[in-house]
């Protein structure tokens, strides 16, 4: 039993926000009031803190298996716990590719038994992520996936997506696109504009990830069904995305919470660092201003880690020719809530209220609901550290000042990430 | 010393090379960059009063050549060699304003010897203040004077943008160790 | 100069360049010597690591560091262990143990430079990288024009041809404007693009569009390796658009200099007669390129701040 005495406690779907002590007891919200006795529970001193929602993230990458030495289930899940999070959806981004219900079955109750946040596993489109061949999207979901997802590859061939996406239609899980022209991409490493001319970078033009879109937005106006746009970065995407929506089409997209802090300016004051290369890439200010009114609107649902972690092996080397990703999950909070310029009650709508509820997942803090909560420090201010949980290097935020502090994440009711505790594992 | 003496010990050092080394067509003046440079001109238009006909005049500019590069400069900027004859054969007076730790004659002599090999090299000095660092004695000196280690010699000529010639010795301050 | 690293001209200010070139004039001489060696940098190792071909660019840094008495040692990608999967970090911890003073490097990657220049103490020089900067380059050529023209404060210089992809450019697109001249540049729209543009650097098209106004033509040469589908037609059409020829020339300023900064495509842009003709200042380019590297090396390795007082005593 836990009590969490005098927090802030902030959940939008309840209409909650006041101050007030919170019981937690077998995994669920048991008692929400004023000076709650103490009993037997553990109390756990909040003043000057805030309880939210804990935190789903919809894009992060954990290469497990395959690639386990840039992360595996068990230390994204701890980095995962670490930045708040209590649910991850997984991309297939693994090797083998998780395109065939038989591989899901081990890899969805691994996610599940994970030390801290719980990963649920998204299943690829296609084969390999390939882009030709249809995977096994039934048997995925069957299996326990509970999304389908294109791995952040942006897909060739128009009309696999278009069969993709009729085929995936009645099964009804979201389906997970990354918008963007391949061929517009190809040899660039940074947004396209002043800064790539004056530092001589090729550039992806924001016209690869606004083409994509309207692709993808007039094809799910052809076959129906549920797209959730994973990587959406420039201000005229919100606008086709917020078209899409009014017209009905069931659409709805994730924004990088870094992408609301840097712009392409970061790579040249960071001397090309590698960290700072990213797909789609960092826009520049008038983007990322806009990206943050449309968090405030609702014209854009979430706010993820997109979690990419590389080590210093694969980081090290040349801008031009280093893979594109950074770590996500242990800033991430504190880039939203200080680009949301420290609205609580927004950031728990697009950290944690949205992605559940494309998920399907239940949502809230109310008394009998799941114990699923984050306790955070909304008014420290300090500069990102490097990673502490994920074995991943690259942290384009690093050394940035930004405002706010995961303290402790709460899953079904158990701590799972205390920032009092050392870390176990690196 | 105030610019009396400065013009006497100029003459002197004149009278001494050509007594040794006669007919200005027989050698020539080469300063060192910067206080030497002006000091030759002055000598050379000495000579040239005197005897009718002025020797040949160049200057060298020792930063390439000097042995503390890496620690002693700040803004390493170069001045110009301008050597207009050929030195192979020649008898050359280097002339420098002061003589200190002979490390600018060694540098001087270095680069002398990559413009040509001349018969014979000498070597003129307004001032002798001591502390030699290396082997190295002038040939003609005008004044020897007494110093510290620490102690700086400042040459002033009018030619440098000085108000009038003259030569400062300015004391190391006291508690200096 | 008090910089450790020359990564580019971006970040260079007007007094570096003219301080850099000032002591690149002066260092012509010694190339003009019965002996043409100097042993200011006697003692100190100079690397040469070029990741991508280049003789040109090579022997001149080359002989550059060798002028100047410095060792040499040089270390091109195809003789190293770049190609057996050996990272640029790696090669360069290993070049590190050699305790090198400075580091020359020609890189296909942009950036690759400034990666070492953070990473190392030793001084890194950047002898091209990607398409982003070639200052050693552009400096040369800042030092032939300024020859020819005395002053570059309010001349018109004409770039022309595949600014996008040439490093060369890009250097002389900030180094020229810090100094006072005007940059018109003219090329193919692949090529020559608005972001481009800005204070004291107008973007016009064809090379007819600049012969009036132009003190200087600069013809940058075609790579058509680096060049994606679709960036250019034929050499046929290249050349009446963009191409210099003598009947072009004729319409230019009687003085006008043209330079290039080699291989030349004759034929592209630039026909032979112009290449070769009396207005072409190319060779004059070479033998500026040794001068300004001696510098730029001369500088960036010769010299700590000074403690205050008693200059006398440093070497008198």
């Amino acid at each position: 039993m836990l009590l969490l005495r005098s927090a802030r406690v902030v959940s939008p779907p309840d209409q909650l926000d006041a101050i007030c002590d919170l019981r937690v007891v077998d995994g669920r919200v048991a008692e929400i009031g004023v000076d709650l006795p103490a009993g037997d529970s553990k109390v756990i001193d909040c003043r000057g803190r805030a309880v939210l929602p804990a935190f789903v993230d919809l894009v992060a990458e954990l290469p497990d298996p395959g690639m386990s030495w840039r992360e595996d289930l068990r230390s994204g899940s701890l980095a995962a716990a670490a930045g708040g999070f209590a649910t991850v959806l997984v991309s297939p981004v693994n090797d083998p590719v998780l395109d065939q219900g038989a591989l899901a079955q081990g890899l969805v109750q691994r996610g599940r038994g994970a030390p801290g946040a719980r990963l649920l596993m998204a299943g690829a489109l296609t084969m390999g992520l390939d882009g030709a061949e249809l995977a096994e999207i039934g048997s995925l979901l069957d299996e326990g996936c509970v999304a389908i997802s294109d791995g952040g590859r942006a897909t060739k061939d128009l009309s696999i997506l278009r069969n993709a996406l009729e085929y995936a239609r009645p099964f009804g899980a979201p389906v997970l696109l990354r918008p963007g022209i391949p061929a517009l991409e190809s040899r660039g490493c940074m947004h396209e504009g002043a800064v790539s001319m004056q530092i001589g970078l090729r550039g992806i033009p924001a016209a690869s990830e606004e083409v994509g879109l309207a692709a993808i937005i007039a094809l799910l106006r052809l076959t129906g069904g549920r797209v959730h746009i994973s990587h959406l970065s420039t201000e005229r995407s919100v606008t086709l995305l917020s078209q899409a929506r009014a017209e009905g089409l069931s659409i709805t997209a994730s924004v990088a919470a870094r992408s609301l802090v840097l712009t392409d300016e970061q790579v040249s004051l960071s001397g090309y660092s590698s960290a700072t290369r990213l797909l789609p890439p960092l826009r520049p200010e008038s983007d990322r201003r806009a990206l943050c009114r449309a968090l405030a609107d609702g014209l854009l649902d979430c706010v993820s880690s997109d979690h990419q972690p590389w080590t210093r092996v694969e980081k090290e080397v040349e801008f031009e020719r280093c893979e594109p990703g950074a770590v996500g999950f242990e800033s991430a909070f504190a880039a939203t809530l200080t680009a949301l310029e420290g609205d609580l009650p927004l950031v728990a709508r697009v950290l944690a209220c949205r992605p559940a509820q494309i998920l399907g997942r239940e949502v809230g803090i109310r008394v009998g609901a799941p114990a699923d909560l984050v306790v955070v420090d909304p008014n420290v201010q300090r500069p990102v550290g490097p990673p502490r949980y994920s074995r991943g290097v690259n942290e384009p935020l690093r050394g940035q000042a930004l405002r706010g502090r995961v303290e402790l994440t709460i899953v079904d009711g158990v701590v799972r990430h205390s920032l009092t505790d050392r870390p176990t594992t690196r | 010393m105030g610019a009396r003496d400065l013009e006497r010990s100029v003459a002197r050092l004149a009278n001494e090379i050509t007594e040794h080394l006669g007919d200005p067509d027989g050698f020539v003046l080469i300063g060192i960059i910067t206080g030497g440079a002006h000091l030759a001109e002055r000598l050379a238009a000495r000579i040239g009063a005197v005897e009718g006909k002025r020797p040949g005049l160049g200057t060298i500019d020792i930063t390439l050549y000097r042995d503390d590069l890496y620690t002693g400069l700040e803004k390493p900027s170069l001045g110009e060699t301008h050597i207009p004859f050929e030195l192979n054969g020649r008898v050359v007076v280097l002339v420098d304003d002061v003589l200190f730790t002979g490390r600018t004659v060694r540098a001087a002599l270095d680069e002398l010897m990559d413009y040509g090999r001349p018969d014979c090299v000498q070597l003129a000095v307004l001032i002798d203040r001591g502390h030699r660092e290396l082997p190295i004695a002038a040939d003609y000196v005008g004044r020897t004077i007494q110093t510290g280690k620490k102690d700086r010699v400042v040459v002033q000529l009018v030619e440098d943008g000085s108000p009038e010639d003259g030569v400062k010795v300015l004391r190391a301050g006291r508690g200096q160790p | 100069m008090k910089r450790k690293d020359m990564l580019g001209l971006r970040d260079s200010t007007a007094e570096e360049i003219g301080l850099i070139l000032d002591t690149a004039a002066r260092f012509r001489s010694v190339s003009e010597r019965r002996i043409k060696k100097v042993p200011t940098l006697r003692g100190r190792t100079i690397v040469t690591a070029f990741f991508e071909d280049s003789t040109r660019t090579r022997l001149s840094f080359d002989v550059a560091a060798k002028r100047l008495s410095a060792d040499t040692l040089g270390f091109s990608a195809s003789s190293s262990s770049t190609k057996k999967g050996e990272t640029l970090m790696d090669t360069a911890r290993n070049l590190d143990a050699m305790k090198p003073d400075a580091i020359v490097i020609r890189h296909p990657c942009a950036g690759a430079p400034h990666m070492l220049a953070q990473a190392f103490p030793w001084s890194v020089l950047n002898a091209g990288d990607g398409i982003n900067e070639h200052p050693s380059q552009a400096l040369l050529d800042m030092l032939t024009m300024r020859d020819h023209l005395g002053s570059l404060a309010g001349r018109t210089v004409a770039i022309v041809g595949d600014v996008y992809h040439s490093r060369v450019a890009r250097s002389n697109l900030y180094g020229l404007p810090k100094v006072g001249a005007r940059v018109l540049l003219a090329g193919p729209g692949t090529m020559c693009r608005p972001q481009m543009a800005r204070p004291g650097v107008e973007l016009l098209h064809r090379v007819d569009d600049v012969l009036a106004e132009a003190d200087v033509i600069m013809m940058l040469r075609i790579q058509r390796e680096r060049l994606a589908p679709g960036m250019m037609s034929t050499s046929r059409e290249y050349a009446r658009f963009y191409g210099l020829d003598l009947e072009r020339l004729e319409r230019a300023r009687p003085e006008v200099l043209v330079m290039h900064p080699g291989p030349i495509n004759r034929g592209v842009e630039m026909s032979p007669d112009v290449a070769d003709g009396d207005r072409s200042v190319i060779l004059e380019q070479v033998t500026n390129g040794v001068a300004v590297r001696m510098a730029l090396m001369y500088l960036l390795l010769g010299g700590e701040p000074l403690p205050p007082g008693g200059d006398d005593a440093a070497a008198s």
